[in-house]
């Protein structure tokens, strides 16, 4: 079979490292979850501030998770969609759009995220 | 060739859909945040608009769409490492891995808009 251009060998990198990034972010997320979207904003909290963000992000740990949380997403969700493309995609130059623009979304939201956290370190 | 809607091709579709849902809601979600960095009253004004009871509603969706895709993901995970790979293994773990989301859902959801019911 001929190789598309624009895909990145045989898929079976993206295919293990979607397996990887999904477990973790199993775990991520319950903790996500149970910190901003169930603690604080939950039946009991009056819902999330700048306040308590800022104060949680203080702790390092805290931070390292957010930052791993937002590059594992990232590349789990943009990779997926990647693959959901391919799938479809056939003209060469369809594909290789499809790829950098995959790229500008993940890079542009990376960006806004480390600008978001990174001065929050305490 | 006709299309068998069975089990496994059912959560496959699924499982692409929320993906594609979560993969466009993702950089929302960044953007949404990085208000932390305009300032403490914009913040506040945003999370207080997002903590309003249709918003509230939207995220038990969000949580559903969520738990379905986890679940299902951990289902593929074990069939790829060989485990349930029977026919009916497959089946067995799907409605295993949505008796688990349903469980996890209402539990989020109480937490989510259990207020707005009960009124506190």
């Amino acid at each position: 079979m001929e190789r598309f251009p624009g895909s990145s060998g045989s898929g079976a990198q993206g295919w293990l490292w979607q397996r990887v990034t999904g477990v973790t972010l199993v775990v991520l997320l319950v903790g996500h979850f149970l910190l901003k979207h169930f603690g604080m904003g939950g039946s009991e909290g009056e819902g999330i501030t700048h306040a308590l963000v800022v104060a949680q992000l203080r702790n390092p740990w805290w931070m390292v998770f957010e930052l791993v949380f937002l590059v594992v997403a990232l590349w789990h969700g943009l990779n997926g969609v990647w693959m959901v493309a391919a799938d479809y995609l056939h003209a060469p130059v369809l594909r290789v759009g499809a790829y950098l623009a995959l790229w500008i979304v993940g890079f542009v939201s990376l960006l806004l995220g480390l600008v978001t956290l990174l001065p929050l370190a305490g | 060739m006709m299309y068998r809607w069975r089990t496994g091709g059912v959560a496959w579709l699924l499982h692409r859909l929320s993906g594609l849902a979560l993969a466009a809601y993702l950089p929302l979600h960044v953007w949404v945040n990085h208000h932390l960095s305009v300032g403490p009253e914009r913040y506040d004004e945003v999370m207080r608009f997002l903590h309003t009871p249709l918003f509230r509603v939207l995220e038990c969706g969000l949580w559903g769409v969520i738990l379905y895709h986890a679940l299902n993901g951990v289902r593929v995970v074990l069939i790829d490492l060989g485990i349930g790979v029977t026919l009916r293994g497959q089946k067995v773990l799907f409605w295993a891995a949505m008796v688990l989301a349903a469980v996890f859902w209402v539990w989020g959801s109480v937490g989510l808009v259990g207020s707005l019911v009960t009124g506190g």
